[in-house]
């Protein structure tokens, strides 16, 4: 990997002044902060250091634990919510969005698990839930809650939309048809097998009767139960008059099944009870998959649960009063404290303030408000308590709207599959109308081969591997995409990913990590050190929410500063260690102090944010802040450009990067873009016909991704620009990123394999059923192995990848 | 070969008492999650050293 040491924990870089050490079993690992040191060492003390063995994705970089956050899962309005149970014992679910590998399940379950009032705890790292039973005489939520922060993941309640709660039931129901259909298939093959070699053996008609009526017994329940959704769907589709290709599957359930049993009851041929369960289990299997994939885009989709609050504080008959958010109307008066949430869309009736949008917009900068300016809901008071007149209904908010948006981007199919589709519904018109020209032929043939040459060539012809080859493919791909940290938000893009020309960065969150951290010290005073001047910033940043404050957070200080005052968005200043400190931007700094002699910077770097330190005479320390550049972004655009695709970078900065500028060509890199211009650079290289992939983040990204062929937020991105994106990349390394563009191209090269498999036998096979050859359950089974095979072929998907990924996506030991 | 009179339902039995335990297990989200459960095997909680639990018995 490259030069720069790597933290141990959360994989990225370790800044040059940072020297934190841990040691694990005598090995030396770095620390690029207070806070992923903190994690290590609760992980390493508790012995949970398989932990870093295992684990598949890197952890985000730890935040500090609100405190007024946990108490929230305290509150009488949260208990109501989630929480079920009588008496003390409780139940929750609670979702930790960054649970993604079966390591980071393992850590909670391990590390929770004992802790005082807990009962019961399991992590679930599919849908990301963590479910816990607890004594609430014992301990109360909030306190399990922090135990699970403590180690770097953030937890929110667990809440699911009715899509994902309706496919979840749907799956567990079909699991259950499947299941049984797989045991009762057993059981009859295995009287099947007697009645095969019970011609070889003394054994009396009697016997073979009998065990034709057990395999009876067995199979009606399975076909009625575990056939149900295939028969329910065959005929409650034709009266819409639609075709679906269950519906040649029934009418062959259905023909070999009556076939048998008056075969049975008059003694007058063979039973085909056997093949008749096996071909009901292979299709449940098909059904099983399909909804799978379904099921996983939708909860990949359940991606970050922002949520308002239940409740607010509004004005009613002159008081304030507490009253559910759903209730809130037009034109009421809300009243905002610090650090709470907005929840309404409105305008500031009362007070001045900083808030932050950044859950909303992407901006990460706190914006300062006075009366009459307009608010989101969703955005978070940091400063002074506002009164907010509402101006628009609850369900109408930007929030709600995001969230539509996202809904709607569910239900969609991919267009090759709907091609198949098509496909396969000709197929079914064909395979329906030779299933009736070849049952009079043979009618006047040999009446007695009718049912089972009819059946053979339903079940020969159905044409399931055919429609298993995509579904099965891309369940594989988009649960190999997920540990990649490529979440797929709409089905179409493994499809466009793999014929993408130009990939588009956007620079700054998406290139950089879009997080401030100190990237250099500079003392200006003999008498400070570098580790003094830490101490006092970070003394007085821990009172502040800037997002420049933010990196001074993890930093270790001895004692508290006193005599704080804020000035929004501009500095503070305070007593530590009985001298007084002022911190903040150079105008703040300037007007302090009233001195115009400062230490001057002539050379502005934009993607630096310089912090001044200063006593009440001089200036002592800046501190340079950067918005790093995430690692490894140079093998990537390295790879990708040996793969053939350009890369661009369109960034808002007036001031190209350096290091980015050497390895991009200088035409290929456009600065001061306004979002205007970035739809036009894309615009102008789709009239090239060329496929173009964005990857962005910012609210400023929406239109440019809508605009490109296939776009990618980040997961710290706006929730616009989530909403607006295709997926949604969660990792922290972009070469992680890359393994996607191979993958998909393998998805479809495996999809291409089995649709020509699946053609390939339907043709060969059918000839040799029309002419009667193929008993029934011959040709089961081969639709059977057919099927198995187009399975087995698509979860070969990203065998070759499975150790590159390890290699890329954990911290280099 | 009488015997199939009775071994014959007996597997029908058998095969009554897997689907209700399938059915339990469906229910009970036994096969929600099914990578975590087989990996989890390879992953061991280390015995803490004692100064370790010793902090650990002073938290609970």
């Amino acid at each position: 990997m490259g030069k720069e040491k790597a933290c141990y924990h959360c994989g990225l870089p370790v800044p040059p002044h940072v020297h934190i050490t841990v040691s694990q079993d005598d090995t030396e690992r770095a620390m690029c902060c207070e806070g992923c040191k903190a994690v290590f060492l609760l992980v390493h003390g508790q012995g949970l250091d398989d932990y870093y063995r295992f684990r598949e994705t890197v952890p985000a970089i730890p935040q500090a634990i609100s405190k007024e956050q946990l108490a929230s899962f305290d509150t009488e309005s949260f208990q109501q919510h989630y929480v079920t149970g009588n008496g003390t014992l409780k139940n929750v679910d609670l979702y930790v969005e960054s649970m993604k590998c079966s390591a980071c399940a393992w850590l909670i379950e391990n590390f929770v698990r004992d802790k005082p009032g807990v009962l019961e705890l399991t992590a679930n790292t599919v849908n990301r839930q963590v479910k816990i039973r607890w004594d609430s005489e014992r301990a109360a939520l909030s306190e399990i809650v922090e135990h699970i922060e403590k180690l770097g993941y953030a937890v929110v309640p667990y809440e699911t939309d009715t899509i994902i709660h309706q496919q979840q039931h749907e799956r567990r129901d079909l699991l259950k048809r499947l299941g049984i259909a797989g045991l009762g298939m057993m059981q009859v093959m295995m009287y099947a097998v007697a009645l095969y070699l019970g011609y070889a053996d003394q054994w009396t008609d009697q016997h073979l009767t009998f065990i034709r009526w057990m395999s009876f017994f067995v199979a009606t329940p399975i076909v009625i139960y575990s056939g149900w959704p295939i028969f329910h769907n065959a005929f409650s589709k034709i009266r819409h008059g639609q075709v679906t290709m269950d519906l040649p599957v029934a009418i062959a359930l259905i023909i070999a099944y009556l076939g048998s049993l008056h075969a049975l009851a008059f003694h007058t041929g063979d039973v085909y009870f056997d093949s008749v369960t096996m071909f009901l289990f292979f299709l449940l299997i098909g059904k099983y998959c399909e909804l799978n994939a379904r099921l996983k885009v939708s909860e990949s989709m359940n991606v970050k649960k922002e949520h308002l609050p239940q409740t607010c504080l509004v004005e009613r008959d002159q008081q304030w009063m507490s009253i559910p958010l759903s209730d809130v109307g037009i034109d009421e008066v809300v009243l905002v404290r610090k650090g709470d949430i907005i929840p309404v869309d409105g305008s500031i009736l009362k007070g001045e303030s900083s808030i932050s949008a950044a859950i909303m917009t992407g901006e990460s900068m706190p914006i300062a408000v006075k009366p009459f300016d307009k608010v989101i809901a969703g955005s978070v008071n940091l400063g002074e308590t506002l009164q907010i007149r509402s101006e628009k209904a609850y369900q109408d908010n930007y929030y709600q709207r995001l969230l539509s948006l996202k809904d709607a981007a569910v239900a969609q199919k991919p267009r090759f599959m709907k091609i198949i589709e098509n496909v396969a519904k000709r197929f079914i018109f064909l395979e329906l109308f030779l299933a009736v020209v070849i049952s009079l032929v043979w009618y006047f043939i040999d009446p007695s081969h009718v049912i089972p040459t009819v059946v053979a060539v339903l079940v020969v012809t159905c044409p399931c591997a055919l429609s298993l080859a995509a579904p099965t493919a891309m369940t594989v791909a988009t649960g190999m995409m997920t540990r990649y940290g490529l979440i797929m938000r709409k089905p179409h893009v493994m499809e466009a990913l793999n014929a993408i020309d130009d990939v588009i960065f956007d620079k700054t969150g998406t290139l950089t990590t879009g997080e401030f951290r100190i990237a250099e010290v500079a003392c200006l005073n003999e008498s400070y050190n570098e580790t003094q001047v830490l101490e006092i910033a970070a003394a007085l940043e821990k009172h502040s929410d800037h997002p420049l404050a933010q990196p001074f957070h993890t930093i270790n200080c001895q004692s508290q500063a006193e005599d704080v005052d804020t000035t929004h968005n501009a500095g503070i200043e305070g007593v530590y260690q009985g001298q007084r400190y002022f911190i903040g931007s150079a105008n703040y700094i300037r007007s302090t102090l009233r001195q115009d002699e400062l230490y001057d910077h002539t050379q502005e770097d934009k993607a630096l944010k310089r912090v001044n330190l200063a006593t009440e005479s001089e200036i002592i320390a800046t501190f340079e802040l950067k918005d790093a550049l995430r690692p490894q972004v140079k093998i990537s655009i390295d790879k990708l450009q040996a793969m053939g695709k350009k890369v661009h970078v369109l960034t808002g900065d007036s001031e190209p990067n350096e290091e980015l500028r050497h390895w991009i060509p200088v035409e290929q890199y456009q600065a001061s873009q306004s979002p205007q211009d970035k739809v036009n650079y894309i615009k102008d290289l789709q009239k090239q016909q060329r496929k173009v992939l964005m990857i962005g983040d910012g609210l400023n990204d929406a239109p440019v991704l809508s605009m490109a062929d296939v776009s990618i937020a980040m997961n710290e991105g706006s929730g616009l620009s989530k909403a607006a994106a295709d997926a949604i990349f969660s990792g922290q390394n972009l070469q992680q990123f890359l393994q996607s563009f191979s993958l998909a191209s393998h998805c479809f090269a495996k999809i291409r394999q089995n649709i020509f498999w699946a053609v390939g036998y339907n043709l060969t096979m059918v000839p040799l059923a029309v002419a009667g050859i193929v008993p029934p359950y011959l040709a089961a089974l081969g639709m059977s192995l057919s099927s198995m095979v187009v399975l087995i072929n698509a979860l070969t998907i990203g065998r070759n990848n499975q150790k590159t990924i390890a290699k890329t996506t954990l911290a280099p030991a | 070969m009488s015997a199939i009179y009775l071994l014959i339902p007996l597997t029908v039995l058998i095969l009554i008492v897997a689907v209700v335990v399938f059915i339990w297990a469906v229910n009970h989200g036994q096969f929600n999650d099914l990578e975590s459960q087989g990996r989890s095997i390879l992953m061991e909680k280390k015995s803490v050293k004692d100064k370790n639990s010793a902090s650990e018995t002073e938290e609970s």
